[in-house]
């Protein structure tokens, strides 16, 4: 546990320093949820939709990132070095 | 006193690793076969040959990195893919440094050991950073250090995570004459404490005392 704790911890240290990485995928998730508000209207249909928006919102964002899953490590070197 | 305190001194002096047969295939032609050697508690072995020869092939085979053709490498007399504590007792520093670019080199010298799930005191980080001059960076962040500088913190997070058997390939890379001395030094204290050594490496290893084995590739061939 104290591996996972250690990489967690200089995960979240890397992406405050590097907001780039994550940026572009926050503002994607909100432009997406928005339209979906745009198309159906803000109103209380909407909102019974919203937790399904917000997962499927989530899905698509997450496809950004999982091209880039392991591969940043690998790229660093970083994967040789875990026990 | 030793510096491997998780080790005995009977441990200590019967540590080794044999490398028996081991072959190494890149499509259908072997690019190194039957090699067999050892190392021994105290040892030094550079591994040399032209570029494609295997080096690298050959270390990522010792640290169990990648699987061999044919033959085995035990840690103890045990096949290291059955052996629980060779990890625990390896450490190894390839091409890349392992080092996160946005972090300074002190942080990524604390996620390094914890990766290898490793304690060391701050006095003795700082020593290692001194003999290295790493001393007056440590505020800038990796990405902001030279090529050099980047590769001493990868040897400096070996070192310091005081494992008995270090695997490095071309460690001298990018370092100055000062740096390779320092280096060496280093090299030299864990070997006087019944430390081992397997590296590739062109560059020629002055002021050793202790026990050096050349081993070249393109003889097992």
């Amino acid at each position: 546990m104290k591996v996972f704790y250690a990489c967690l911890r200089n995960d979240m240290r890397v992406m405050l320093r590097c907001r780039s990485t994550w940026i572009h995928s926050l503002i994607f998730f909100i432009i997406f949820i928005s339209l979906f508000g745009i198309a159906l209207g803000f109103d209380s249909h909407f909102v019974k939709l919203s937790p399904a928006i917000i997962w499927i919102a989530f899905l698509v964002t997450s496809l950004f990132g999982i091209e880039a899953f392991f591969a940043t490590e690998r790229e660093e070197g970083m994967l040789e070095q875990v026990r | 006193m030793t510096l491997f305190s998780h080790l005995t001194p009977k441990e200590l002096n019967v540590m080794t690793v044999d490398i028996k047969n081991l072959s190494c295939k890149r499509g259908e032609h072997f690019i190194f076969r039957k090699l067999s050697f050892s190392i021994s508690a105290g040892e030094l072995v550079v591994i040399k040959g032209q570029n494609g020869s295997g080096k690298t092939s050959l270390l990522k085979m010792i640290a169990g990195l990648i699987l061999p053709d044919k033959g085995t490498v035990s840690w103890h007399h045990r096949n290291i893919t059955e052996s629980n504590d060779y990890r625990a007792n390896m450490s190894f520093l390839g091409h890349k440094n392992g080092l996160k670019m946005a972090l300074n080199p002190l942080e990524n010298l604390a996620n390094l050991l914890a990766l290898g799930e490793c304690k060391q005191s701050l006095p003795r980080v700082e020593t290692v950073l001194r003999m290295l001059d790493l001393g007056a960076h440590c505020d800038k962040t990796c990405g902001q250090l030279s090529s050099g500088q980047q590769r001493k913190v990868a040897l400096a997070a070996v070192i310091l995570k005081q494992k008995p058997l270090w695997i490095l390939d071309e460690p001298y890379t990018a370092l100055d004459t000062q740096s390779i001395d320092s280096l060496n030094k280093l090299f030299m204290e864990h070997l006087a404490n019944k430390g081992m050594i397997v590296m590739a490496s062109h560059h020629p290893i002055k002021g050793c005392q202790h026990n050096i084995v050349n081993l070249s590739l393109q003889e097992s061939l």
